[in-house]
């Protein structure tokens, strides 16, 4: 069950970090925190792998980087939403919801 | 930040990437020490779960393009640093692949300047040369008379202005030494068929194309740059050619040298209204009209030939006109010859870049270790592939330089000893067209011997790698695989020996074509007498045989040759 929670992750991760992300300005560390509260450990993120994306988010535009001291004093990169990242973060949700809409559909109506 | 700019500030984007990563781990192992964890298992546990590190360093640092571009720098520098430390195998990899490219770039350079390149004429494809034919007597280039001529402009639909030209030998002597000069008599519109004006002065004025008529000249570049001193005033200096003064009016641009290049000058041919069929001495040449093909041009020509058969009730000899594209005139059977080279050389590129690509896979058996090593570190296995391919790019551009090198100095030496009957010679050189061939070709060829122990790397199990690996010579002893190896190279190399043989000979016997007579130790020597004893030659026969006569008879002629033979000409 596990290795297909990662695969069905795989996909939506770059939308994940967007959503996080839109809320403001925020370290890694606690972008893998808040996906993992927020979906009460039913995603089981392979920390390490949440760079690469971000990094990738970056390149492409949809992030900002900038390093800035945490409240505890200490240096960290803080990544933020640039409005490229915020559109792309609305057709991504739209995507999403058509398609689970779609799923759901299906699911109801072939009982 | 940009890619190109991440490739410049890389050192600080390594720092960067280290402190996001460390921050990341520090912060988890604070929260677990929080939670109640002892230290050293916190550490333990913040690295378990983050993955592997370097592989996420690799994996940050591969996102957009600088990683290409840095990686290529360094996989070009290890490969360099790989070869000089191979300088057997390189020196016989570069230079086995030297001498195949240059080869090959040297002859295509023939095929190039031969067969590839346009002729320097307005349309080329649209010009055609028209000659009579006797199957009958085995004759396919017979020259036209003057007849022919007039009867193939007045009833033709296929050709914009039908022209004809013919050869004559000039004495020209207004230079210092008397000198013979090759050039022809051309009927009118003979340049514009062609589509080439004269770079300097003029083209010829109609009162010069009629009989009696002004004698005019033009001359070829080579003959302005040398006997006229290259001097623009040279228009409408007068030359004495065959006794006779001609007036110059126009230079040729360096590019013209039709029929050939010996010819050097153009004068009008005046032509008299024909008696008779015959003395057959022109060559025709036209431009097909716009949308004739050559085969509408033939079936043209073949009603000519009926209409002519028809109004002259002369005997049938089964006779007619063929028509010949230029360029096939031209070249003429220089055609296949230079293709069964061109073949032959591909074939020795084909052994050289198969030994090349069994030297590589050897080596590669021997570097199983490092590679699996390589990518037990992380390297990615594209990674490994592209470090072979450079490896392989490395040596196919060293061996495409020196390449290129051999093929400049085999290039003008082919030149120089070629036969003077290949035609277009003076067009044969390096240019762009043959340096892009040489290098498609060596890339071509380093994918071929790059690829080999690729695919070979990107099949690698690194667990029995590894494990093999550790024993010094394990790697090597998979006895079968190199018995398949030596095997499938002999083979191949077999293979494509044969194949070259073979084709080297096809070439030996299209130069062998028998003359009919035995060559050794026969000379022919032309001797010019001044031309207008001999201009017509049925008018002063006489004196043509007393001068041979006497020639003949000279003691020292009759001392030094064994049977000389004058033929008339």
């Amino acid at each position: 069950m596990r290795e297909e929670r990662a695969e069905f992750l795989k996909g939506t991760l770059d939308m994940l970090i967007l959503k996080v992300v839109a809320l403001g300005p925020i370290h890694g560390y606690a972008i893998a925190q808040r996906i993992q509260q927020i979906s009460r450990d039913f995603f089981q993120l392979q920390q390490g792998s949440l760079y690469p994306a971000l990094h990738r988010l970056e390149d492409r535009g949809w992030l900002r980087a900038e390093w800035k001291a945490t409240e505890t004093g200490r240096e960290a990169k803080f990544y933020a939403l640039t409005p490229k990242g915020r559109r792309q973060l609305e057709a991504e949700v739209k995507n999403w919801e058509q398609l689970t809409d779609a799923v759901a559909l299906i699911l109801r109506t072939a009982e | 930040m940009r890619w190109y700019q991440r490739f410049f500030r890389r050192k600080i984007t390594e720092k960067h990437l280290d402190a996001e990563l460390r921050f990341h781990l520090d912060q988890t192992i604070g929260d677990l020490v929080a939670g109640g964890m002892n230290p050293e298992e916190a550490r333990r546990r913040a690295r378990l779960e983050f993955g592997g590190l370097d592989q996420v360093k690799e994996e940050c640092r591969d996102v957009g393009g600088s990683r290409i571009l840095e990686s290529l720098i360094q996989d070009l520098r290890y490969a360099m640093r790989m070869l000089y430390k191979n300088p057997a195998f390189t020196a016989v990899a570069v230079l086995t692949l030297a001498l195949g490219i240059g080869a090959n770039t040297a002859i295509f350079s023939v095929v190039n300047g031969v067969l590839l390149r346009a002729l320097p004429y307005r349309d080329p494809g649209q010009l055609v040369m028209v000659f009579g034919s006797v199957p009958a007597w085995g004759q396919d280039r017979i020259p036209l008379c003057v007849a022919d001529f007039d009867d193939w402009k007045a009833w033709n639909h296929a050709f914009e202005q039908p022209t004809v030209f013919a050869r004559h030998l000039y004495d020209y002597t207004s230079s210092q030494e008397p000198q013979r000069v090759i050039g022809a008599a051309v009927s009118p519109g003979f340049f514009s068929a062609l589509g080439v004006e004269p770079r300097l002065g003029r083209s010829f004025l109609p009162e010069e194309e009629k009989p009696g008529g002004q004698l005019a000249v033009i001359v070829s570049h080579d003959f302005w740059m040398r006997d006229l001193a290259a001097k623009a005033d040279a228009m409408g200096r007068n030359i004495t050619l065959n006794d006779q003064t001609y007036t110059v009016v126009g230079v040729m641009p360096a590019s013209f040298r039709f029929p050939a290049e010996s010819v050097k000058l153009w004068e009008p041919l005046r032509l008299q209204p024909p008696t008779r069929r015959g003395p057959y001495f022109l060559r025709g040449l036209a431009r097909l009209r716009p949308g004739v093909s050559l085969k509408q041009a033939r079936r043209d020509m073949a009603a000519v030939t009926q209409r002519i058969r028809e109004e002259t009730h002369a005997k049938d000899t089964g006779g007619t006109f063929i028509v010949l594209p230029l360029r096939a005139y031209l070249v003429g059977n220089v055609q296949p010859v230079l293709l069964v080279l061109m073949a032959a050389v591909g074939f020795v590129l084909l052994i050289a870049i198969a030994n090349i690509a069994n030297l590589m896979l050897v080596k590669a058996i021997g570097r199983q270790r490092e590679m699996s090593v390589r990518a037990a570190l992380g390297a990615g296995r594209l990674r490994l592939v592209r470090q072979l391919l450079t490896e392989g790019l490395v040596v196919s551009t060293l061996g495409a330089g020196l390449g290129l090198l051999i093929a400049y100095g085999s290039v003008n030496l082919l030149v120089a000893i070629s036969p003077a009957d290949v035609p277009r010679l003076d067009e044969i050189r390096i240019d762009g067209r043959v340096f892009g061939f040489t290098l498609l070709v060596s890339i071509l060829s380093s994918l071929f011997f790059g690829l080999a122990p690729a695919l070979r790397v990107s099949r690698l199990n690194l667990n029995d790698a590894l494990k093999e690996g550790g024993g010094r010579g394990a790697a090597f002893g998979h006895g079968r695989y190199r018995g398949a190896l030596v095997i499938a190279e002999v083979g191949l190399a077999l293979m494509l020996l044969i194949g070259a043989t073979l084709m080297l000979t096809s070439f030996a016997r299209l130069q062998q074509v028998n003359a009919g007579f035995d060559p050794r130790n026969l000379l022919t020597a032309e001797i010019s007498i001044r031309t207008s004893a001999i201009l017509i030659p049925f008018m002063s026969a006489v004196s043509t045989i007393s001068f041979w006569t006497a020639c003949r008879s000279c003691r020292e002629c009759s001392r030094r040759l064994s049977r000389p033979a004058f033929p008339p000409t």
